[in-house]
């Protein structure tokens, strides 16, 4: 068991003892721990106006984005963000020693 | 049951000599029980709605060097500024004007503590044969303040002068006897002269019980006892809170809030916090966020302080007295002229809600995540943010009497919970910063104000979706009836309707944004005299105007106002959610058919909403398929 | 009062309990076990219990019955076992979510303040009717009670026809406005009755006829959720009764601490919510005021539940807000606690190895393993037999023998293997966990409210009460616990106590000058109903008294002060006389100063009180003898005590303990002045009273056990 960082997001150590990023739901190796978890992540980006026909968001804005993080293997989602478009990802880093 | 106790007895918590255990634990129940009646005696005397139904108000107790010793109750956004108010009542009036047995000192500067003009505390000394032993002090949000507006938000103000009378510690008691010069200069400078008076003597008659308390606290368990108890009280929370704080994970989060709109353009600020843990410290930056605006959505210091201290309090020390001690693990970086530290003479009147409103959803933010990556006893405290709208449209006009009135409607405050980490959010379920929230009747609404409420419920798809959903928000509509003159005005003071700001958390969605809608010339009235009550926008003619999130807007005769406030945001992936659950919020009309197909990927067939096992099995992996598909 | 007598029964979770008085001052008791889900068999069994320890045919005794006070669960256990009726609400268009909403502080009703502090573990009660259930139709009236939009009688039809199809057995309605133009509840109770007479209905433009929809459709709602239940109760026991020779009309124990007759409290189910835990309560008022007791915290210890009240001054506590599981009832309440601690409250081991008891009950079938009749789980019973508390052939004075081997074995098998310690300390262990419950029951209502427990005497009834009170009381620094000669029926008891209540209320709102022939007439209007409730309950003309009184407040406040009004017809002088009392009482409980003379006062609310006294039994103090109990020795029993400590100590830690040879009182044998020092047990048929080694007793001139 690794380290988690989100709820489907671990750290943990791999076969040679360098620290990766695990899918906590089907154990896929991420990547290497040394950057942002979003970095490995499958992104979706789209406006708000996007959400509204489905009825998750109620008001249309175009400069607005919610930004979906996917793992690449299981398609769990790790991560929304809700941020004007061009903002950076928002990260976590995890002190784990 | 958890008792506050325990913690701190392993720890030897008896850092006072002579401060018997059974002794301190007594004097600290016996406090918040006078807290508890002294607001309650607010509640039964106050003529605010604010207060009497929003449970917008504060007691607390303090040091007689100004240090919070205890508060509960009420609203919690408050309690930390107003040890800052009774410090510089020290600090100015000890050797000048006197601060005597029987004197009590009214406040309501921002800039000293509170969060906006219309927040008005009064502070009393406590004496015990002739030595000042305490202070006490109490707090609520008085409907007008005589400022540019009625009601005291003030989306065009551009200084603090524009935003009502500001008081500085006038003495409104004198030696126990109430001061005519003082409350007749503040009632001549509002609206609502005889509502504002029977406030400030609410909180008089108030403080009046704290000092009582305090006093029979002394005689029977000696003044050192009371002392000591007052001093522990800080020191014991402040242990626990680091304790609290060492377990959560270190390392470092980052968030970033949005506020729309200043009031009179479109402008966006954004609010930067960057969270980071090291043992017992817990640094709260915002280094990055907006410069101060123009307008009065501006915060000051007091009011993004308040706020982190609601927030810490109500979702992290919730086990642990609430006083500043909780506040020392706590560390607070907040640039100069910044959105939410306003610089004198910033308009700062919207500052609560908009400024200081957003700093709420920021803090639950990252300790959300914070408590996720901690272990399994802090894990279960995260959860989505939680639906609150911000938005209070201060409504006033004429009533059905023909008597000026002035309403902050405060329906939002019954937003959504967010979802938890292994169950739903309440619906419709109140706001962390003010724990025992209400909103009113309609019955009372009707007969205070000229308006029929068409319909008042919680909003179907509101909550933010996931493997738990975020608790419902909610939504009403009325129109004007039996108006004395045929119009009320309202002032939108809101935020979260062009951003989503009841985040999800862990891969939950974010519920939907709060809206003011006005239905101009709608067939409302016509439809009664029909014998038919109009239950959907959709069901109203008219033009139907998306109201901007601050702002003015009048509501003529024929007209309808809605609004719609947060539900709360998810908790995991909604594809996790179990069909059944999506089943039964279909059966209980809290998520449409389409909502939880396009979401949830569950599809259910029939007038009992029976699930199609093999089409949600499809309706998942098409939505799996989607999710990694777009991306390539 | 002639001869004849005065019957109370109590009916509890797991026992009934019977006193039958008469006006020579004597005394019989019965118990028998509870028989839910339908209690009224229990209740002949008790009185059948009594009658044969009076040596006299129950029919007789009946027959002679003057008055027959009955508290009981039954409104309670429904709700709490939500075994109410399937229920519809139907309520105005637009409303429906009235009791989903709740006013966003149904999450907190009822809480104490830490529960209130973490937010994230509060929830909303369950909706009693789920919004699928819930029919809005198409009315609507406004604030003066005009009528904007007519009932349409179509929609109403089609609602009830739904429920029909449905199974729905009671029906609540509760319309914006009823209170102030009932006509539309009227109506739509009148379409029930003709389409669907099957169906109860609940209006709340009868039961609580208050401003503000969400307290009235609350408690509306409750009510009819219990009415099918609760009437079904009192018919049957009526009936029961009545064929067993009962003449006198049954009076009822109600949430506000009076009485009200039978058929009444069919029609107000929600009122007899709490009814037994209110007369024990108002027992305990009765008895501290004959033995000089005014603070009392009272404690009943029961097969399935404790409940704990108090009393300040000489009087027992009401609600401020008054709720039940998170359900707000606008309906006056005396205020009582209810924890999941019993007799028959299971000890269990959870998967981390700590020990629990409660809040599930074994009850009284099939009870604790110790009664044989297949209870195969452990109950702190149980424990209380391995400890040398209860002995084995005298419980319930001999006539229900207790397996002792059984005891041990559960004990064994489900709280001591998994435990890795022996039976003796997993019993003890029970005992220590379950006096911790009811200590921490007890603290919320006094401590945390800033009642100092070390001022107050401690009250010990219920079966099971004087078995652990002085454990309890200990913890709580209590300097005196008090054992009534009554404990094991003391709600019966207490339902003797009390005399017939009516409550009359109507929301009208008049601004000052007030009217003085308009308050008149409303009063009048409101005595009328009164004079004639309590002729029709034969309450004699000399033992009527009214009461009238009116909500007050400022102009635009929203809470009010209560101002008594005395004098009939109602002149000017009254009228001023009324404004200066308001302020006066104002500036009483709020300080000098803080009212306002000058402003605008209105009523708001207007209420009549109705007390028909009833004659109670008299109470004969007896004279003090000689301080030795020895003639009452029955002998000595090997009892576990804790090792000494008398002061509350703060340790949580598990103290060692062992068995003491004790000397065992016969507690009928016992007489005025008695004093016997601890480790002593005093046995009654129903009752244990445990005296640990650190404690003295003495028996008070009305038989009561005072342990210091």
């Amino acid at each position: 068991m690794g380290r988690r960082v989100l709820e489907h997001i671990e750290i943990d150590k791999d076969g040679n003892g360098h620290k990766v990023y695990r899918c906590a739901k089907c154990g896929t190796t991420l990547g290497p721990a040394d950057k942002g978890f979003k970095e490995y992540a499958v992104v979706k980006e789209a406006s708000y106006s996007h959400y509204v026909d489905a009825g998750i968001l109620a008001t249309r804005s175009d400069r607005f984005v919610l930004r979906e993080f996917y793992c690449p293997k299981c398609a769990v989602r790790f991560d929304v963000e809700s941020v004007v478009k061009g903002e950076p990802y928002l990260d976590i880093k995890i002190r784990d020693d | 049951m958890k008792t506050n106790g325990k913690g701190g007895k392993a720890n030897g918590r008896r850092a006072e000599a002579g401060l018997d255990a059974i002794a301190f634990e007594i004097v600290k129940n016996k406090m918040l029980a006078a807290i508890n009646e002294a607001g309650a005696v607010l509640v039964r005397t106050s003529a605010s709605e604010v207060v009497v139904t929003v449970r917008e108000f504060t007691q607390s107790y303090y040091t007689s060097d100004g240090h919070l010793t205890l508060t509960g109750g009420g609203i919690l956004l408050h309690v930390k500024s107003i040890a800052d108010i009774v410090r510089y009542l020290i600090d100015n009036y000890e050797h000048t004007i006197g601060i005597n047995d029987g004197d009590m000192f009214i406040f309501s500067d921002p800039y000293l503590g509170g969060m906006h003009a219309p927040d008005q505390a009064i502070v009393a000394p406590i004496f015990w044969q002739g030595k000042r032993v305490g202070f006490c002090a109490s707090l609520t949000h008085i409907p007008d303040t005589g400022a540019i507006d009625a009601g005291g938000f003030c989306p065009r103000a551009t200084e603090v002068y524009q935003e009502g009378i500001r008081l500085r510690g006038l003495r409104v008691m004198r030696g126990g006897v109430r001061c005519d010069d003082v409350f007749n200069t503040l009632k001549a400078a509002v609206r609502l002269p005889d509502i504002v008076e029977l406030d400030v003597l609410s909180k008089i008659a108030s403080n009046n019980v704290l000092i009582r308390r305090a006093q029979e606290l002394i005689e029977k368990y000696g003044l050192e006892t009371y002392l000591a108890t007052n001093r522990e009280l800080i020191r014991y929370s402040e242990r626990l809170a680091r304790e609290r704080t060492r377990k959560i994970a270190d390392g470092q989060w980052r968030s970033v809030t949005y506020l729309e709109h200043d009031g009179q353009q479109p402008n966006l600020f954004r609010i930067q916090l960057t969270a980071t843990k090291r043992g017992d410290r817990l640094i709260l930056d915002y280094t990055g966020s907006s410069p101060q605006a123009a307008t009065s959505i501006n915060a000051t210091y007091h009011a993004a302080m308040g706020c982190a201290f609601a927030i810490l309090a109500g979702r992290l020390f919730y086990d642990i007295p609430w006083n500043e001690g909780i506040l020392r693990p706590l560390e607070l970086r907040l640039p100069d002229n910044c959105i939410i530290n306003a610089q004198y003479p910033a308009a700062v009147s919207q500052g609560m809600p908009a400024g200081g409103g957003v700093v709420v959803f920021a803090v639950q933010d990252v300790l959300s995540k914070m408590l996720l990556a901690s272990g399994d006893d802090l894990r279960r405290e995260s959860s989505g943010v939680f639906g609150w709208s911000v938005h209070a449209p201060v409504m006033s006009g004429s009533n059905q009497y023909g008597n000026f009135f002035i309403w902050p409607t405060m329906d939002e405050c019954a937003g959504g919970m967010g979802a938890r980490v292994d169950r739903d959010g309440v619906g419709t379920a109140g706001t962390i910063q003010t724990p025992k929230v209400r909103i009113g009747n309609i019955e009372e609404y009707e007969q205070r104000y000229p308006m029929l409420f068409l319909f008042r419920r919680e909003e179907q798809d509101s909550a933010g979706a996931g493997k738990f959903r975020g608790g419902a928000g909610g939504e009403f509509c009325f129109m004007l009836h039996k108006s004395s003159t045929g119009y009320i005005d309202i002032m939108l003071s809101g935020a979260g309707c062009e951003p989503a700001i009841a985040l999800g958390v862990a891969g939950g969605l974010p519920a939907r944004q709060g809206r003011f809608v006005k239905v101009k010339d709608s067939d409302a009235a016509a439809l009664l005299r029909q014998g038919r009550i109009a239950q959907s926008l959709q069901e109203l003619t008219g033009e139907k105007e998306m109201l901007p999130p601050k702002g003015y807007a009048r509501i003529e005769n024929r007209d309808c106002f809605y609004l719609a406030w947060h539900g709360g945001g998810g908790f995991g992936d909604p594809l996790e959610r179990g069909p059944e659950l999506v089943r039964q919020d279909i059966i209980d009309q809290l998520v449409s058919r389409r909502f939880a197909e396009c979401v949830y990927g569950v599809v259910v067939t029939g007038a009992n909403a029976d699930i199609d096992r093999a089409a949600t099995a499809r309706a998942r992996e098409e939505i799996r398929r989607q999710r990694l598909a777009q991306a390539a | 009062m002639a001869g004849g007598y005065i019957i109370g029964v109590d009916t509890g979770g797991t026992f009934t309990d019977t006193i039958i008085l008469n006006t020579r001052g004597e005394v019989h008791i019965g118990k028998a076990p509870s028989t839910p889900p339908d209690f009224a068999g229990g209740v002949i069994d008790s009185l059948g219990e009594a009658a044969r320890s009076a040596g006299l045919p129950l029919r007789d005794i009946l027959r002679d019955c003057l008055l027959f006070n009955h508290g009981s669960t039954a409104a309670t256990n429904a709700l709490v076992t939500w075994r109410g009726a399937k229920t519809g609400l139907i309520t105005t268009r637009g409303h429906k979510d009235v009791t989903i909403i709740q006013r966003a502080y149904g999450r907190v009703v009822g809480l104490s303040d830490d529960e209130v502090r973490h937010i994230l573990a509060t929830n909303k009660p369950r909706p009693i009717v789920p919004r699928s259930l819930i029919e809005e139709v198409t009315e609507r009236v406004d604030y003066s009670g005009e009528v904007l939009v007519p009932l349409n009688e179509e929609e109403v039809r089609s609602a009830i026809k739904r429920y029909q199809d449905q199974g729905i057995e009671a029906v609540a309605v509760c319309l914006l406005w009823s209170f102030m133009n009932p006509q539309h509840e009227r109506r739509i109770k009148a379409l029930l009755h003709e389409m669907a007479p099957e169906i109860r209905v609940t209006l709340s433009s009868e039961l609580v006829p208050v401003l503000g929809e969400f307290e009235r459709m609350s408690s509306t709602l409750a009510n009819a959720f219990l009415s099918v239940t609760v009437d079904r109760y009192y018919t049957t026991l009526a009936r029961l009764l009545r064929q067993e020779g009962l003449r006198a009309r049954p009076l009822i124990v109600q949430s506000s601490g009076g009485l009200l007759p039978i058929e009444e409290s069919s029609a107000r189910a929600i009122q007899s919510i709490g009814s037994g835990p209110v007369a024990g309560l108002v027992g305990a008022q009765a008895l501290g005021a004959l033995i000089g007791f005014g603070n009392i915290i009272s404690t009943d210890v029961g097969g399935t539940t404790t409940d704990v009240g108090l009393i300040l001054e000489g009087k027992p506590q009401m609600a401020m807000e008054p709720s039940v599981s998170q359900y707000p009832l606008a309906v006056p309440m005396v205020e009582v606690t209810s924890i999941g601690a019993g007799g028959g409250s299971i000890c269990w081991v959870d998967d981390h190895g700590i020990m629990h008891v409660g809040p599930d009950s074994a009850g009284a079938v099939p009870g604790p393993a110790c009664y044989g009749k297949g209870g195969t789980e452990p109950t702190v019973t149980d424990a209380n037999l391995i400890l040398g508390y209860l002995d084995p052939d005298y419980f319930l004075g001999g006539a229900m023998k207790l397996d002792r081997e059984k005891a041990l074995e559960t004990v064994e098998q489900k709280l001591a293997r998994p435990l890795k310690i022996s039976p003796l300390e997993a019993a003890a262990g029970a005992y220590d966990i379950v006096n911790g419950n009811m200590v921490n029951a007890i603290r919320i209502l006094t401590v945390q409210r800033g009642h100092d427990p070390r001022e107050m005497v401690l009250f010990a009834y219920g079966g099971a009460g004087p078995i652990h009170a002085v454990a309890y009381g200990v913890e709580l620094n209590v300097p005196l616990i008090a054992v009534p000669a009554a404990a094991s029926i003391f709600s019966a008891y207490g339902a003797t106590r009390m005399d017939i209540l009516h409550k009359y209320e109507l929301s009208r709102r008049m601004v000052a000058p007030f009217n003085p022939k308009a308050v008149t007439e409303i009063f009048e209007q409101l005595e009328s109903q009164a004079k004639r409730d309590l002729e029709k309950d034969g309450v004699a003309k000399s033992a009527q008294s009214l009461h009238r009184e009116v909500d007050m407040r400022f102009v635009l406040q929203v809470h009010e002060v209560s101002v008594p009004i005395r004098g009939k017809t109602l002149v000017a002088a009254d009228i001023a006389r009324l404004s200066t009392q308001f302020v006066e009482l104002y500036e009483k409980m709020y300080g000098q100063g803080t009212a306002l003379p000058h402003a605008d006062m209105e009523v708001v609310r207007f209420r009549v009180s109705a007390v028909g006294k009833i004659p109670k039994p008299p109470v004969k103090p007896q004279p003090a003898g000689r301080s030795s109990a020895k003639h009452a020795i029955k002998g000595t029993r090997k009892v576990y005590f804790r090792d000494s400590r008398r002061n509350g100590g703060q340790s949580r830690a598990i103290r060692s303990g062992r068995l003491i040879a004790t000397t065992v009182f016969d507690g009928l044998s016992l007489k005025p002045g008695n004093r016997m020092e601890g480790p002593a047990i005093v046995e009654y048929p129903t009752t244990t009273v445990v005296i640990p080694p650190t404690h003295v007793a003495k028996i008070d001139q009305f038989m009561n056990v005072l342990i210091r």
